[in-house]
């Protein structure tokens, strides 16, 4: 009975996919150079020019083959720069990101459609995915072995970087490193349960809970995510990167003792505020901006405190209980 | 013979079989290296391999002289056709290349690792020697997974990897039914590794065996038939059994093989192995680095790095109840030491009162009630994680979050030490007045917190005091405290026993029932004596 709910379920987020499909309009389609065994990377942008660069520069050295990215209204040259990209397919919406379920629904679309068979890696633009072995690994490595051991998903832990003092003070010039400028990280306040519906681990924790939802924990944001996924037509996405159907992935993907990994979120970095302010007014964020309008309260402070860990590289995440390398030594 | 080769120079005097499934860039690539080392190669792809790859191989291929294709066959997994190929590889090899001494069987995904050169000369000073790991499976187990002898004794109609279902079946029919084939006369059934490098006596002795037909058609029907027949077959023929494989190929816990990626280089030249199975098809940097120019010098051998393993055990924790009422400078003590943290009531309802009075801890944990208590296990558990080689001591009194309790008690990690009754005069220790409510409620609060700490499903170690003991004797509870921590420091001062045990008399006389405290009311010179008993500790 269950199991036929989430069927419907399923089947609803495909059929809502497809109509949505609609608001978007190719710009650059390069999808024909796609080919067999590519990974390849969705992602639904606005107003990233700054991140850009960095973003697709770090995922071309991890192995991604191509980019489909969804530009929902960007007016800061992200759309021309995307373009001119050989490796980027690129679409164009001014529809609503929050009526498209936060861009899931037309991601969803594009999936369906181009990535059936591959291996598909969902981030947002301050999102870097950081895998066992990455520095000496490219990504088809982990997917390789994922195959060789049936093993269909790789999730991650979302971890909030952020800058040891004032957050406007901390830029970050087009190409560099976000987490050179945020370097920072909790190490060890997250908490997880397992959702008993989808099967995924829940995990909540870290800085935003620290410093914006103390007083409401429940409220904090999800932290776990689905990242990297074999794809078939048949799956969809059902909120954000957090959950898939059919929800075997969602098992596989986190808190199954396989290897895992850890999304480095470079979001709170000099520009936050103004970009807070300005999906607040919007009302176009998760809980209609309830989450920004938290932080542009506590954006003037550092979120820095004497317990906060800087950011070295895999081992180190490894080592704090993290992520984990599993069976892939 | 050894000495004559080494004199004669460059005989071709080592066969290399190489079965190729998969990723034929690589195995033409490593095919020529065997070849430019004056080894001779055959090399055996499966029937289901890629038309344009295989295409591709040939055409790498075909100027060598000292490379040769076998027959193409269906060669799956732990399939007899696996066996089937390398019969038909080896025949080739021995058929078309008189002068080699020794043939190493090989996957598409082996590297040699170490130069060719060295692997030789290592055969030609064995030249009798066959090795081949091969395990008497009576005598030892050799697979974790059961089926070590029913391999050899059952029938498996039903393929392991793609109808698991059936196959389990099968095998519980058979074993209830008693079903067993027999064995045939003349083998013992060994299991090894199928990576082995058998001598051309004794490979061309299974080969032309005149019981061959029987034995082939019984292994047909053998599990996993490539880890035996060649491992059983070389038991009856063979003159030397070095029951070694010279390939490094590693199992991972899981039982799979583990594969090889870039930055494993050091630890492959590191290996003793000639060559390592399984390396990833894309470790461009293994392949450039033991195939490329350089590759036949003798290579350094790095010291072998040590795998890095995250403990699963978790450290020790004490929690203290009741003690800091009667040891008022307990914690300054605690922290003396150096190696621990002395924190205060962690579960305190209003805040977690860490160690120093911080407003956090490592790990960036809150002092917030409503973070802490959202996942008080988390809270705990990310605790003592973070805090790994520092032992982590907290106060636990009545009133605080009980529903942690249930979780230190069924940890193995957790030292609980608890003094009953000390709740009763805790509000009076400032000297003034004895406070009934107080203590009533204190006194209540110790009595679920003990049925917490004593229910039977406990794993953690707990040790309770009653009051009336220590008030005497408080030597051994300072004492158990530092039996987890280590040498300390002079122990601290009790409070003075008089005025405790004139506080409790009042209480008594009041009505409240103090059976917590124990036996606390001896003759007076006794109770009198509570506070000079420290020096004795």
């Amino acid at each position: 009975m269950g199991s036929y709910r989430l069927r419907l379920r399923r089947k609803s987020l495909l059929w809502r996919a497809r109509r949505k499909a609609a608001e978007l309009a190719p710009v650059a389609n390069r999808t024909g150079a796609i080919r067999p065994g590519d990974v390849l990377l969705f992602a639904t942008i606005r107003n990233e020019a700054a991140r850009l660069p960095f973003f697709l520069d770090y995922y071309r050295k991890l192995g991604v083959d191509h980019f489909l990215i969804v530009d929902n209204d960007s007016d800061d040259g992200s759309g021309g720069l995307l373009q001119g990209q050989a490796d980027v397919s690129l679409w164009r919406t001014g529809a609503s990101y929050r009526a498209s379920r936060y861009g899931v629904d037309w991601l969803n679309h594009l999936r369906r459609r181009h990535g059936h068979g591959h291996w598909v890696l969902g981030v947002d633009a301050d999102e870097l995915l950081v895998y066992p072995h990455c520095e000496t690994r490219p990504i088809r490595a982990l997917t390789d072995w994922l195959d060789s051991r049936g093993q269909r998903a790789f999730g991650a832990i979302l971890l909030d970087m952020y800058p040891k003092g004032p957050v406007e003070d901390a830029t970050c010039a087009p190409g560099q490193n976000p987490i050179e400028a945020a370097p920072w990280f909790d190490s060890g306040n997250y908490r997880m349960q397992r959702d008993p519906e989808l099967g995924n681990m829940w995990i909540q924790g870290g800085l935003r809970s620290r410093a914006f939802f103390a007083d409401d924990p429940y409220a904090a944001p999800a932290l776990n995510k689905i990242p990297l996924v074999r794809w078939d037509r048949s799956q969809a996405y059902v909120s954000s990167t957090h959950t898939l159907l059919p929800r075997g992935l969602n098992r596989a993907g986190l808190g199954a003792g396989g290897p895992s990994g850890a999304l480095l979120h470079g979001k709170f970095l000099s520009g936050v505020g103004a970009r807070v302010r300005d999906e607040a007014a919007r009302g176009e964020h998760y809980r209609a901006g309830a989450e920004y309008r938290a932080y542009a309260a506590a954006l003037g402070q550092s979120l820095w405190s004497p317990w906060s860990e800087q950011y070295l590289n895999w081992r180190q995440l490894e080592w704090l209980g993290l992520m984990s390398q599993g069976g892939w030594a | 013979m050894a000495g004559a080769d080494v004199a004669g120079g460059l005989g071709v005097t080592l066969g290399v079989v190489i079965l190729a499934h998969e990723a034929l860039h690589r195995v033409a690539q490593v095919a020529r290296h065997w070849a430019r080392a004056g080894v001779a190669v055959v090399v055996h792809v499966d029937a289901r391999a890629d038309p344009a790859q295989v295409a591709r191989l040939q055409a790498a291929l075909g100027r060598q002289s000292r490379v040769l294709f076998a027959p193409s066959s269906r060669s799956d997994w732990g399939s007899w056709g696996l066996v089937a190929a390398t019969q038909a590889a080896t025949s080739l090899m021995l058929g078309r290349f008189a002068e080699v001494r020794h043939v190493a069987l090989t996957s598409g995904a082996c590297l040699p690792v170490r130069p060719v050169a060295e692997l030789q000369n290592f055969l030609r000073a064995h030249p009798d020697t066959d090795f081949i790991e091969s395990v008497d499976i009576a005598q030892t187990p050799w697979v974790r997974d059961g089926l070590e002898q029913e391999r050899f004794t059952l029938h498996f109609p039903f393929c392991w990897r793609r109808q698991r279902g059936r196959f389990d079946a099968a095998v519980a029919l058979q074993r209830r039914l008693g079903i067993r084939r027999g064995i045939p006369q003349g083998l013992t059934p060994h299991l090894g590794s199928q990576w082995w490098c058998l001598t051309r006596a004794t490979l061309h002795a299974i080969l032309t065996d005149p019981e061959r037909p029987g034995f082939d058609a019984y292994f047909r029907g053998v599990w996993l038939p490539d880890e035996s027949y060649f491992q059983t077959l070389a038991r009856r023929h063979a003159r030397r059994i070095r029951s070694q494989s010279l390939c490094h190929a590693p199992f991972d816990p899981d039982g799979q093989p583990q594969v090889f990626y870039d930055d494993h280089a050091d630890d492959l030249a590191a290996s003793g192995g000639f060559w390592a199975r399984k390396v990833w098809p894309g470790a461009d940097g293994l392949y450039a680095r033991f195939l490329g120019p350089g590759c036949d010098s003798p290579a350094r051998r790095p010291l072998r790095r040590p795998a890095v393993r995250q403990g699963a055990r978790r450290s020790p924790y004490l929690v203290l109840q009741g003690v800091e009422a009667l040891f008022p400078d307990l914690r300054r003590w605690l922290a003396a030491s150096g190696h621990c943290a002395a924190h205060g009531r962690l579960f305190h309802p209003d805040r977690a009162i860490f160690a120093g009075d911080a407003r956090g801890a490592a790990g960036a944990l809150s002092d917030h009630a409503a973070i802490r208590d959202a996942a008080p296990e988390a809270f705990l558990d990310a605790l003592i994680r973070n805090t790994r080689g520092e032992t982590q001591c907290f106060l636990f009194e009545p009133g605080d979050q009980i529903a942690i309790a249930d979780h230190i008690r069924r940890d193995p990690a957790a030292r609980v030490v608890a003094v009953t009754g000390a709740s009763a005069i805790a509000p009076s220790l400032s000297g003034v007045q004895v406070d009934r409510p107080a203590a009533a409620r204190g006194l209540a609060g110790e009595r679920a917190l003990l049925a917490h700490w004593m229910a039977p499903d406990r794993a953690a170690r707990v040790q309770i005091w009653r009051l009336g003991e220590v008030l005497r004797r408080p030597g051994p509870v300072l004492r158990a405290i530092s039996d987890h921590l280590g040498a300390m420091p002079p122990p601290p001062d009790a409070v003075a026993a008089a005025p405790v045990i004139r506080g409790l008399r009042a209480l008594r006389d009041s009505g409240l029932d103090l059976d917590l405290a124990g036996d606390w009311d001896g003759p007076v010179e006794h109770a009198d004596v509570g506070a000079g008993d420290v020096a004795a500790l």
